[in-house]
């Protein structure tokens, strides 16, 4: 599997209109976190926002979860904007996995959601029901990877839940492989990855994550085969003390081996403020 | 515009763990008040800074206040530590000393920042004014 193909990791806080990603989770509280936030920018951006559940998560539990994080849930319920649906499009226990059929729901919500006013559809949607010894984990595989068209063409976006104690870690590899995106499983959470010579940060970090990344990039800029450039692109918080931490690693430099960062405006602005422009080796970019 | 935007208040304790989320609720609620960017980015690094010093220098832990007042959109963080003066613009910063850079940019970044230390614990206060 080459760079290209892998998967971006990104923060929930990140997901567009027209982004499919895996979410592999662990923690229900974590996970519902997480639920919130993504609920909360479809509702924000005025789409759709369907959540295909389990039996149990009823859209009374729905609403009383994502009242607890601060969403007017209730509210979002009532004119339709928010819809908790307990049935699985696509697969039923006696007839199996209908591929197509699971596609095509997609679609056809899309054009029912944009006809009813509202500018997508955003789907959650929990993976659990393929679990079942009679789904073939192949054609789940095919079906993940095979939904690309259908988000290119119709702004849909969506979250696919897979809870990590069901699915084996070989096949949620090659399940996370099949998506474009792979979600952060905890909200605030840090991703380090290296790619040849760059080093890709994504997520958030602050006084719980910055030990790794501090260890992280100490060990990065200050050993061998040093990268060249840092992919920050998908960093969505760093705080004062692990933004001068970085400007005094670059500034440790050989003055002849910069090292390239690129950002979002916001953490642009912190490295920036924590003295970036006196470090020549601090090559900084917005992107 | 729509002006004078009300918000529900954030009212919550917070220790090390909350911080993530503490930043998205703020969030959420500073661009319903009508904080845009680059601004809303700002408040928020400044609120994050005030709540890291509180949980590193307050005894683990702190409290937040959020809400809109005549004034703009102001948040109190409340802990239990004996408090940092911000120090003066321009003053220099070793290694040992981020604490004390993240409260001073804090104060850069906000419309108004005040400082109580007192017996019982420290008092930060701050302000955006909203358009």
């Amino acid at each position: 599997m080459d760079a290209s193909s892998a998967p971006r990791t990104v923060s929930v806080t990140r997901m567009n209109s027209g982004d499919h990603a895996c979410l592999g989770f662990d923690d229900e509280d974590d996970r519902w976190e997480l639920r919130a936030a993504f609920t909360d920018i479809g509702l924000a951006r005025g789409e759709q926002v369907m959540f295909f559940t389990d039996p149990e998560t009823t859209a009374d539990s729905t609403a009383e979860r994502l009242h607890a994080a601060g969403i007017c849930a209730e509210a979002a319920l009532r004119r339709g904007q928010l819809v908790v649906v307990n049935e699985v499009p696509g697969y039923d226990p006696d007839s199996g996995f209908d591929v197509a059929e699971r596609a095509q729901t997609w679609v056809t919500l899309t054009d029912q959601a944009r006809r009813q006013g509202f500018s997508g559809l955003r789907v959650i949607g929990d993976m659990g029901w393929a679990a079942a010894p009679d789904v073939d984990h192949q054609l789940l595989v095919s079906y993940e990877a095979g939904l690309a068209p259908v988000f290119a063409a119709t702004g849909f976006t969506a979250m696919c839940e897979y809870d990590r104690r069901r699915f084996g870690a070989g096949l949620l590899g090659r399940i996370r492989q099949a998506h474009p995106m792979k979600v952060l499983h905890r909200l605030g959470a840090l991703d380090i990855a290296r790619t040849g010579g760059e080093l890709r940060i994504a997520g958030d970090v602050d006084l719980r994550t910055r030990a790794e990344f501090g260890t992280a990039l100490t060990r990065a800029l200050t050993g061998p085969a040093r990268p060249t450039a840092l992919d920050l692109s998908e960093l969505c918080f760093i705080d004062v003390h692990s933004a001068a931490l970085l400007v005094r690693l670059a500034r440790a430099l050989p003055r002849d081996e910069p090292v390239a960062v690129r950002c979002r405006p916001a953490q642009h602005k912190v490295i920036r403020l924590c003295g970036a422009a006196e470090v020549p080796q601090l090559v900084l970019a917005e992107g | 515009m729509i002006l004078n935007r009300g918000i529900d208040p954030l009212e919550l304790p917070f220790t090390i763990g909350d911080l993530a989320r503490l930043r998205l609720q703020v969030t959420r609620r500073a661009v319903r008040a009508g904080l845009a960017e680059p601004r809303l980015s700002d408040f928020v690094l400044a609120v994050h800074e005030v709540a890291s010093n509180a949980i590193v220098h307050g005894g683990g832990k702190g409290h937040i206040l959020l809400d809109r007042t005549a004034e703009g959109l102001r948040c109190v963080i409340t802990d239990d530590g004996p408090g940092l003066v911000p120090p003066a613009a321009g003053a220099c910063f070793d290694d040992e000393a981020e604490h004390g850079r993240g409260l001073w940019l804090a104060e850069a970044l906000t419309d108004r920042l005040e400082v109580t230390a007192g017996d019982c614990g420290t008092t930060v206060t701050l302000v955006a004014l909203l358009p």
